[in-house]
């Protein structure tokens, strides 16, 4: 069945042209609605077997020439399929039986109340099938969204280090909200997912429809600003035998290259600079002091060479041995692997006229690229739905989900791959200890003084450390349907989500940080006040949440006229709680842990100071988010070519306090289309299929962080150990829910030969009563920032979206262009809310906001940057029209008008074209991909990083050194003195802003696929094998930089992936 | 089919009547809206905001105890820091003003405990507790209007206290109220005013130093009428205090080579505070060395007070046992404030001997050879010179310069050199009232001080 639907959307887009053959004869007819005796137009009428077919006119009439004896199919959307036998008839007159059931397997869009057919639609919808979901690989269905789906961007600016390479926040539409959540709604099944998206089997998605306006996301009101993706997961269908389906492919990943980022200063280089620093005294005083600051191996050696007991031949050779080596190789040989994910679905489909049912289970294991690393998923979904009688419908979900990982790895960063020449293994494969926090001529005596050995050996470490994790999801759904008459049904929908996570570190009892407290807090006679034993850290955590609603549907079409209406309540429940445990002096084969610890008493410290023992970290947490909404959506069709929708939703939750909760928030759409080409004086005849839509409405967004009413937390005083409350807003009585207005224009059309399909939409987005930071006298108290409702955004766009069909002879080729512009403007902002202290530290963040009215939410700011003094290659600043190297002066007196504008940080024009090629069994598909029009700031050298904390960065090697040198280099000289400020003028420098704009060859799928229409033998309908790589890289750049703008500030860039797998269904 | 339409709109009733209280619940049991007289009290609780960091610290950075090379002084990042060691015109440029902002905080906190007690009918069984609450909530916030009042506004001066400005008198939580200026005279009315309403509420000795008690008002109340002159009112109120406490820490007893050899809140304490962060700025620079040689070698002060290594004499003597200097009240305070008070009311013989009973347990024991004069400004002089000496890096020695500015036998000028150049600060100069942080003025338009 499924497989045959496809085929019909294929032959959707094929000629139909009818070929003349023996036989071939001209058969005319009539289709009509069996409900109302309507004709309908636009019914797909196709030769079995074949490509041919034509569609019924405005009057329901059609005629094609067939051959005498074949079967012709009759479809249309919303209606059951009709196939037939022609036998030698000349007409044949059809009445379509009306079938909301089928819908799913036809172009419809589910909004999560309803299934919209694309025709009737008013609102903007994406529609991605199963098909555009199956192209691509991963363990997550997200992922496989980028670059398919039209207006939806995936913003990667913080991937990196911190966040993780995978990071990413998703925008439709550009964004509004300048300091709430921007990222859309997700939706799975009906109801807002509470869990990790990534934890749902891609395999089980049935379709997912993005909402991207006013009508199309207004009925899901308070949350929906940001657009809403609406997932739908795979259920059994009626009269449709077993269908089997295994799934199962692999994917290879590339080992993380760490000689990517620019921020690394090879071994050669960076003894030089320590030599110029040891040279300068700078290490004098770590050194003497009593304190026993780390020094890196290099200056060890330095020291050691200056108090004689190293001669300069020996200083030479061992730091030429150090320049041999390179901590980025070491990390890559001993600490990452190339990720390997694999992946194995199995399902199980199929219903009578009373029954259906969908059983799938998957198995997912991957094996992370930090080694030690590896995650594990297990899925199992069973959907039932019985109708034992015509008029009720009873289905029934469980979805499991179990996911499980670990996290025994160390990764670039906290494997002290601070100096460049730090390695892991030495000549004789024995494990080296490298520095960490403590010196290593002090560290090394530790056993001689009675103390636990105080080396930091990384490649113990990997043994010592066990972190695991997991989480199992339930959900079940509840879905009855009742129809009262045809037209009018009822249904109620429950919604039960578990999530059970637990989290576990246990730091063995001689790991680094272990042995390192346990010595710190060694007494002078020799005590150890701090356990000698694991620690070990546990969270649990629970959320549960209950969903409930209940709608009526009333769907009648009386002659020309179709109304569709719904109306309905909601109500949700989330329930999280969180508990964490942490204990010292864990024994793994007892279970017990010290009891007895004196956490008031300040001890001395090894080897200076003294400090109290830092208490474990022991907390409960607990918070119910409530939700009540109430909904009606309408919408009226006439002849169908005048189409009208109106929606109103009001919703209210428990998070800001009662006050606000009763007011609620009213939010509503309306939305017309018009089918021109319905028209009797449309006569376009290149272009029969033209529709024009437009909506206006309002959807609102929440800041959970923000409440009405002076709030505190409670915790326990340290240094009292009293009850402490902490106040943690001084309230706000006028908060609300933040408005977004959008209009939404778009146009439909079809060329006569279906050689191009497509759609142009335009929208404009006013946000209003937009949170943002608002200027506070510090004198009422509150010091922490301050948000309001005040402040005003602006975003516009376009979508565009061109299907061709460029089909030569036994070359099918398709092509699919998205191509979308936004830009979002702030229109009404405090800049005074940042003080002159803050602005510098938001220049050089990613994604920190500098709120300037009129430019984007987005933006990217940067200092003039005027040169190198050609005399010492200091920076120069622009002070009272001079230049000048008052560094901290000009820092402290800058306003936000000598800032320069150099643009968005997000590209507001993206895209992608994807070819799909096929050939006989043999099919490509590519996928190319652009973005345009943005800014990222690359790094820069940092001399006070690279002082304070060996913090290298490759343009050292680059920079000013001698007069002269200006002409061909903007990094500045080394300083004699390191100034923050210097380096600062540098870095956030205009002339470190790249144009982020590129092309990229974003993946290639190739695929052989056997089905039993073109060879019968086969045991089963179809196999398909498919090979596919991803992130294959960059075409063509703007930046000279050598960055990949997507991940400047990442420490590699992101992997290149190949994956081999198959499909087949019995 | 007619049974199920019922239950269906009978559903769809229940859902939507018990809306209200459904969602009347509280999204996060970690968060309360102060309400309970156990809220208020944990408000007041918050050591972190009502204690530590709490105090302005301008009088420290401004003061002439500590000194930086050019050197140290040219590496400050603060701004503040290095604009005040110099006692420039612009303080802040800019920069965020602990000062003003911590102090203010714990007016706020000080205020919302005063109005969520407004809105309990305490009962018989509660009332004492309720009185406590306010209590120390009163004194919070004089404690903090008192110390801003140090450093924002002119010494006070009965003759032109009713024009001279005073500090913001917020006296309401809502953050929605305009700041405006109040007078000195209305600054220090309020002060005493809320101390004499708290006197009768507040318990002898509370439970520990961070909650005020009956002594630590009364203390308040000595300094208070000592910056007015109003020395008579001082005696009383100083004696009033060490009658309910009078502990003195005997030096002897302590350990010269700990890191910080005087415990937080020690038995001397009678109410814990310490200013906002000076660490940065003190590590940097060093004590004064006249100030430091000024100490005699069997003066335990020495030893206890500063950490003499690596030829850097910093100093260690807080009574917080952290970096944070202390800024409250301690018994040795009170002494010296009776100390002088009796001298300036011509008891020079009682007043030495409260000053050598202080000084008895600051000195090595049997060395310490008690001062004998009957002359009132021989006395005088030598009381004032000891509280310098035991009450450094508290913020008093600011106060005290800015009082003393007005006598004439005992105004000091201040000096500074940095880089070649020699900046002077002389008695009653204006710049002894610091300005309002930039942006307050900003905000709230309220008047900036002369400089």
């Amino acid at each position: 069945m499924k497989h045959l639907l496809l085929f019909f959307n294929c032959t959707l887009w094929l000629a139909i042209t009818a070929h003349g053959q023996t036989n071939t004869t001209i058969l005319r007819g009539v289709v009509t609605s069996e409900t109302d005796g309507q004709p309908l137009p636009g019914v797909n009428v196709i030769i079995k077997g074949t490509p041919n077919g034509v569609i019924t006119d405005y009057n329901g009439e059609y005629s094609l020439s067939c051959p005498d004896q074949s079967t012709i199919s009759f479809s249309y959307i919303g209606y059951e399929t009709i196939t037939i036998e022609r036998n030698g008839r000349t007409t044949l007159h059809i009445q379509l039986k009306e079938n909301i059931e089928l819908l799913s397997g036809v172009e419809i869009y589910s909004t999560g109340y309803q299934e919209i057919p694309l025709d009737r639609a008013t609102g903007s919808f994406e529609h991605i099938d199963q098909e555009l979901i199956q192209r691509s690989t991963g363990t997550d269905i997200i992922s496989r969204l980028e670059n398919v789906t039209s207006g939806l961007q995936f913003d990667k600016r913080l991937a990196g280090d911190t966040y993780g390479d995978t990071y990413r926040n998703l925008r439709i539409r550009g964004i509004s909200s300048i300091d709430s959540d921007n990222s859309p709604l997700i939706v799975v099944d009906n109801f807002p997912y509470e869990g990790d998206i990534n934890s749902i089997n891609p395999n089980t998605i049935d379709h997912i429809t993005v909402l991207k306006d006013a009508a199309a996301a207004s009925i899901w009101g308070a949350r929906a600003a940001n657009g809403v993706i609406v997932i739908t997961t795979k259920k059994g269908q009626t009269n449709q035998p077993m269908k089997i389906s295994l799934n199962s492919n692999i994917t290879w990943v590339q080992q993380p290259d760490f000689h990517y980022t620019p921020d690394f200063l090879p071994s050669k280089d960076f003894i030089e600079v320590e030599q110029t620093l040891f040279d300068r005294g700078y290490y004098d005083s770590k050194a003497n002091s009593y304190r026993q600051y780390p020094l890196s191996p290099a200056v060890e050696l330095m020291l050691s060479h200056r108090d004689g007991s190293l001669s300069d031949q020996e200083l030479d050779a061992q730091l030429y041995n150090l320049s041999q080596f390179d901590v980025r190789d070491q990390a890559e040989k001993y600490f990452y692997r190339p990720a390997i994910y694999q992946q194995y679905a199995l399902s199980l489909q199929g219903g009578t006229s009373k029954h259906t049912y969908f059983i799938a289970g998957g198995y997912d294991h991957n094996a992370l690229s930090i080694d030690g690393n590896n995650k594990e998923r297990f899925t199992l979904n069973v959907n039932n739905s019985i109708r034992p009688i015509e008029a009720l419908n009873v289905a029934a979900a469980i979805n499991i989900n179990h996911n499980q990982q670990t996290s025994n790895g160390l990764r670039w960063g906290n494997i002290e791959t601070k100096y460049p020449y730090n390695h892991f293994v030495d000549d004789q494969g024995n494990w080296s200890s490298v520095v960490n926090d403590i010196r290593l001529t002090y560290a090394a005596l530790a056993t001689e003084e009675g103390l636990l050995d105080w080396s930091y050996r990384p490649m113990q470490e990997k043994h010592l450390n066990d972190v695991s994790g997991q989480n199992t999801e339930y959900r079940i759904d509840l879905n009855t349907d009742y129809s009262f008459t045809p037209e009018l049904s009822v249904g109620i929908k429950y919604q039960y989500q578990q999530i059970q996570g637990t989290d576990e570190q246990i730091l063995d009892k001689d790991s680094y940080a272990v042995r390192s407290r346990v010595n710190r807090y060694t007494q002078a006679d020799g005590s150890r006040v701090f356990p000698y034993g694991a620690i070990r850290s546990n969270e649990f955590s629970q959320q549960a949440a209950q969903a409930l609603r209940s709608q009526i549907s009333y769907n009648k079409r009386i002659a020309k006229h179709r109304i569709t209406a719904l109306a309905g309540a909601e109500a949700r429940n989330i329930k999280q709680t969180q508990q964490g445990l942490q204990v010292y002096g864990y024994d793994e084969e007892t279970l017990i842990f010290s009891t007895d610890l004196d956490y008031t008493t300040r001890y001395p410290l090894k080897p200076a100071g003294s400090l109290w023992i830092t208490p474990p970290a022991n907390y409960f947490g607990e918070t119910l988010d409530r939700y009540i909404s109430y909904f009606a959506n309408t919408s009226y069709m006439l002849k169908d070519t005048y189409g009208l929708s109106a929606s109103v939703r009001w919703d209210a939750s428990n998070l800001f306090g009662v006050k606000t909760n009763q007011k609620g928030v009213p939010l509503w759409s309306a939305g017309a289309s018009w089918n021109i080409s319905n028209e009797t004086f449309y006569n376009v005849n290149w272009l029969p299929y033209l529709r024009l839509r437009t909506t206006y409405g309002y959807n609102g967004n929440i800041n959970k962080s923000l409440t009405a009413y002076p709030t505190a937390s409670y915790t326990v005083d340290n240094i009292t150990n009293l009850p402490k409350a902490i106040l943690r807003s001084p309230g706000n009585p006028q908060l609300r829910w933040e408005r977004v207005s959008m209009v939404n224009v778009g146009v439909d059309f079809e060329t006569n030969d279906q050689r191009v399909a497509g759609s142009f939409e335009y929208y404009d987005k006013f946000g209003t009563d937009m949170i943002a930071d608002t200027p506070i006298d510090p004198t009422t108290g509150f010091l922490d920032p301050y948000k309001t409702n005040f402040a005003e955004t602006r975003t516009s766009g376009f979508d565009i979206q061109i299907h061709t069909r460029n089909t030569i002879n036994d070359w099918k080729w398709s092509t699919d262009i998205l191509c979308s512009y936004t830009s979002n403007k702030i229109r009404k902002a405090y800049p005074d809310a940042i003080t002159s202290s803050s602005l510098i530290s938001r220049l050089t963040l990613n994604t920190a906001i500098i709120p300037i009215d009129g430019n984007s939410i987005d933006g990217i700011y940067s200092l003039p940057w005027v040169g190198l003094n050609p005399d010492n290659g200091n920076p120069q600043v622009i002070i009272e029209g001079q230049q000048s190297e008052e560094y901290r002066d000009y820092i402290q007196n800058l306003q936000l008008e000598d800032l320069i504008y150099n643009g968005p940080s997000v590209a507001p024009i993206f895209g992608a074209i994807r070819n799909n090629l096929s050939w006989k069994n043999i099919g490509i598909s590519f996928n190319v991909s652009w973005k345009s029009g943005y800014y990222f700031r690359r790094s820069g050298i940092n001399y006070y990083d690279l002082f304070e904390s060996a913090a290298g960065h490759k343009e050292y090697v680059n920079r000013w050194q001698n007069p002269g040198d200006e002409a061909h280099t903007q990094v500045p000289s080394m300083p004699e003195i390191v100034d923050f400020n210097r380096d600062l003028i540098y870095n956030a420098s205009e002339i470190l802003v790249e144009p982020g704009d590129h092309i990229r060859l974003e993946d290639i799928n190739l695929s052989y696929a056997l089905t039993q229409l073109n060879t019968p033998k086969l045991p089963f309908s179809e196999l398909r094998v498919f090979c596919y790589a991803r992130n294959l890289g960059i075409l063509w750049q703007a930046s000279k930089s050598g960055l990949d703008p997507d991940y400047p500030n990442a420490s590699y860039r992101s992997p290149r992936s190949y994956s081999i797998g198959l499909n087949a269904t019995f | 089919m007619k049974s199920i339409k019922i239950t269906y709109i009978i559903l769809l009733f229940i859902l939507t009547s018990c809306a209200e209280d459904w969602l009347d619940i509280k999204n996060d049991k970690q968060l309360v809206v102060p309400s309970t007289l156990q809220d208020l009290q944990a408000l007041l609780d918050n050591t972190e905001v009502m204690n530590f960091s709490s105090t302005p610290a301008l009088g420290v950075i401004c003061n002439t105890d500590y000194y930086l090379t050019d050197q140290e002084w040219q590496t400050l990042a603060n701004p503040t820091y290095r604009n005040g060691y110099i006692w420039a015109e612009d303080i802040y440029q800019g920069e965020t003003c602990y000062s003003w902002n911590f102090p203010y905080e714990v007016i706020l906190y000080a205020n919302l405990a005063l109005e969520g007690l407004n809105k309990i009918n305490p009962s018989d069984a509660s009332q004492s507790e309720w009185n406590q609450i306010k209590g120390q909530a009163l004194f919070y916030r004089s404690w903090t209007f008192f110390q801003l009042a140090q450093v924002f506004c002119k010494p006070y001066n009965a003759n032109t206290a009713a024009t001279d400005l005073g500090i913001p008198l917020k006296l309401h939580s809502d953050i929605s109220i305009t700041t405006t200026r109040s007078t000195v005279q209305q600054t220090y009315d309020q002060i005493l005013h809320d101390l004499q309403q708290s006197l009768p509420l507040l318990p002898e000795s509370p439970d520990i130093a961070t909650r005020p008690g009956k002594a630590a008002a009364h203390a308040l109340l000595a300094k208070t009428h000592l910056q007015m002159s109003n020395y008579q009112l001082a005696l009383n109120e100083a004696e009033e205090c060490l009658k309910i406490k009078n502990e003195l820490i005997d030096y002897n007893t302590l350990d010269s080579t700990a890191n910080y050899p005087f415990e937080r809140m020690n038995s001397e304490v009678i109410y814990q505070s310490t200013m906002a962060p000076t660490y940065a700025l003190l590590s940097a620079g060093q004590v004064d060395s006249t100030l430091f040689q000024s100490y005699q070698t069997d003066d335990l002060r020495r030893v206890m007070y500063f950490r003499n290594e690596e030829n850097r004499i910093n100093f260690k003597g807080t009574y917080d046992a952290s970096t944070r200097q202390f800024s409250g009240i301690a018994v040795d305070e009170v002494i010296l404030i009776k100390a002088e008070c009796l001298a300036r009311l011509n008891q020079p013989s009682e007043a030495i001997n409260s000053l050598n009973q202080l000084l008895a347990k600051r000195w090595k024991s049997n060395k310490f050879i008690p001062y004998h004069t009957a002359e009132v400004n021989q006395a005088l002089n030598v009381i004032l010179e000891e509280r310098h000496k035991s009450l450094i890096f508290r913020g008093i020695r600011w106060m005290d310069l800015r009082r003393l500015g007005s006598d004439p036998n005992r105004a000091v000028t201040l000096t500074r050199q940095l880089e070649d150049k020699t900046y002077t600060l002389p008695p009653l100069h204006s710049r002894y009232t610091l300005p309002i942080p930039d942006e307050v003025i900003e905000i709230s338009g309220i008047q900036q001080n002369v400089r």
